[in-house]
């Protein structure tokens, strides 16, 4: 049972990835800020954000202290300075403010509230990933990560899922982390199951997007969602639903941070979860093959 | 007349990146140039050019000690890169240079 070991090689290797993802609610301070305000947004979110994850606010902390030390700093920009000090101003007026103001400005007034905001979620989300409840979230979950394959929705559920795992929620975290590789999977299957139905670039991609899969990119799925989108987005979704569906219903977690097929070797059950990525795909693919002969989909270089 | 933009920009920022901007503005004043000047020093970038300033200029400046930021935006444009120090010591042959680069003569 690697997950409850917490020294030897495996404890210090979950020290690795603990480490890394506690980097990035500083990370999306500091370049939240940077994005503002440029190079003086840097260093004063570096700090605070240091101090949001520090006091247990996660993602919501850096975004918010980002936006914060970013807008402060663009306005301490344009306060007017005689030439001789705009030195001094750039290397100390700017920071010192901006790391004093919203540094404080954290710790006495929005962190409370937002403490107390994140702890409500947690436990919120804790009590939605036992029973029924569990099984909702993965449907919404999957469909989410599925339906833009790498896009803004796609990172929503994904921020979703990294902030459940870094709080130690590991339903949601297990949904986001098994749906990554469910359509590329899916339609590598529909390309096998029925190749009058595809180009032969597309029975090529397949096989590349099945690869990409292994390896937790859902963007190699793109291409037969661009050529189709109105047969193959529905069905990833479907599909990629159903999977985290059948397998919240499992009550299978991984605690690890690996995407679909890495994450096997890791999973409570291992075989319910590989069932419920083989379900995930079969689904996929038997939707899109299906819709796409319902309604004669031609594709362009098919000879009759 | 030649029409010049420049980007300044040296390691720490504070220091060489606005001298060599100011004499560059200098000197080009002196040769009847006209001239924009990009800084990209601690305070992050400044008076940015724009793509119509650009656009119209017939020849680019990069005093820069480290990398520029935003370099795409000069592609197909008639380069010089020398450092800010060249820069902040001689501006007279600086712009010069550049100016000679536009008429195609070697330098």
């Amino acid at each position: 049972m690697f997950r409850i070991i917490r020294f030897g090689v495996m404890g210090h290797v979950k020290l690795l990835g603990t480490t890394g993802l506690g980097f990035i609610p500083i990370i999306i301070a500091a370049y939240i800020s940077f994005s503002i305000a440029d190079r003086p947004g840097l260093a004063p979110a570096f700090i605070v954000g240091l101090i949001a994850q520090q006091s247990g606010t996660g993602f919501i902390g850096g975004i918010i202290v980002g936006l914060l030390v970013g807008y402060l700093t663009k306005w301490l920009k344009k306060m007017p300075v005689p030439q001789k000090l705009s030195v001094v101003k750039s290397l100390i007026l700017i920071p010192l403010i901006s790391t004093a103001v919203v540094g404080l400005l954290y710790m006495y007034v929005i962190g409370i509230p937002l403490k107390g905001f994140t702890a409500g979620l947690t436990s919120w989300l804790k009590g939605m990933s036992t029973g029924t409840n569990s099984v909702m979230l993965a449907v919404i979950i999957g469909a989410m990560m599925a339906f833009d394959m790498g896009g803004p929705v796609n990172k929503v559920a994904y921020t979703f899922g990294i902030d459940c795992y870094a709080e130690g929620v590991y339903g949601p975290s297990t949904a986001m982390f098994l749906a990554i590789a469910i359509p590329p999977f899916g339609m590598f299957l529909a390309t096998l199951l029925d190749k009058k139905l595809y180009s032969k670039e597309e029975v090529e991609n397949g096989r590349t997007a099945a690869i990409m899969g292994i390896f937790g990119i859902t963007e190699g799925t793109i291409p037969f969602a661009l050529a189709d989108p109105l047969r193959v987005i529905p069905s990833i979704m479907v599909g990629t639903a159903a999977a985290c569906a059948v397998n919240a219903a499992f009550g299978v977690v991984q605690k690890t941070a690996m995407a679909t097929l890495m994450a096997l070797p890791f999973a409570s059950n291992i075989w319910l979860y590989g069932l419920s990525i083989i379900i995930g795909a079969v689904v996929t693919a038997l939707m899109v093959n299906f819709l796409k002969k319902v309604t004669h989909h031609q594709v362009e270089d098919a000879e009759e | 007349m030649t029409k010049i933009v420049a980007i300044t920009a040296c390691i720490a920022g504070i220091a060489h990146t606005y001298m060599a901007a100011a004499n560059l503005k200098k000197y080009a004043k002196k040769e009847g140039d006209e001239i924009k000047v990009e800084t990209q020093g601690a305070m992050g970038i400044e008076n940015k050019l724009s793509s119509q300033d650009i656009e119209d200029a017939d020849v680019v400046i990069f005093a820069v000690d480290t990398s520029v930021s935003g370099k795409e935006r000069f592609v197909g444009k008639k380069v010089l890169k020398i450092g800010t120090s060249e820069v902040i010591k001689d501006g007279d042959s600086a712009i010069k240079k550049a100016e000679d680069l536009v008429n195609g003569k070697k330098q």
